[in-house]
């Protein structure tokens, strides 16, 4: 199986960082009640790398992973392992909603961004709601995830023709 | 006529055009992943995102 060097790991933790700061930028209960941690971010980076390594060593002939598993199994490692923190000076009656699924949101929208999907708010809202309900409550693997993103994908790529249309 | 079924089936798994459709989504994703585009997409939909997060009822979830 391939060894991933420090400097690609790296690179990828970067990127999931620069995520999060455009994330919390546009919301401010976020941005005033957590904060990323890196070692957390590492750590999802590396478990992302072993299942995809692990798909295309099984895969002999997978040279690149698709956008659906980039996106759904950095999501599952963000929901696993809560990267997003909450600050402790918290005052624990004062949590807001968006504070207690900050890893949720941030895993919707993360995955928004790699399928590049611009506007959230061309789903409607029944899906929005389940799809944060799935990744808080029900239990999922890479390969579901991946189904799902690449249903998100089309159903985004048919709205964008629509509108072109 | 059993060495000929056998032969017939070979001659199916020999033939190029016989890919799984593994093989063939391989062929149609072979774009290196572009953080770049990425964080461009973020950037543009991350106010979008929001406020279709603001019309959800989050009471059922938390």
């Amino acid at each position: 199986m391939k060894q991933r060097t420090k400097e690609e790991k790296a690179k990828r933790s970067y990127f999931i960082e620069q995520e999060y700061l455009i994330f919390s930028e546009h919301q401010k209960i976020i941005k005033e009640t957590t904060f990323i941690d890196p070692s957390i971010i590492c750590n999802v980076v590396s478990c992302y790398f072993d299942d995809i390594d692990r798909l295309k060593h099984y895969h002999n002939q997978m040279k690149l992973a698709d956008f659906h598993k980039v996106a759904a199994y950095t999501a599952k490692w963000i929901i696993f392992l809560k990267p997003i923190q909450l600050k402790y000076q918290i005052d624990s009656k004062s949590i807001h909603k968006y504070s207690l699924l900050a890893n949720e949101l941030f895993a919707l929208h993360f995955v928004s961004s790699i399928l590049g999907i611009e506007n959230f708010m061309n789903l409607n809202k029944e899906l929005r709601f389940n799809l944060l309900y799935t990744l808080r409550y029900r239990h999922f693997t890479g390969r579901s995830l991946s189904t799902l993103m690449y249903i998100l994908d089309e159903l985004n790529k048919s709205y964008l023709r629509s509108n072109n249309n | 006529m059993k060495q000929e079924r056998i032969n017939y089936y070979k001659s199916i798994f020999s033939n190029p055009e016989c890919k799984t459709v593994f093989e063939m989504r391989q062929e149609n994703s072979s774009e290196k992943f572009d953080t770049d585009k990425a964080i461009k997409c973020a950037e543009n939909g991350s106010k979008n995102f929001w406020a279709a997060i603001d019309e959800l009822d989050l009471s059922e979830i938390v």
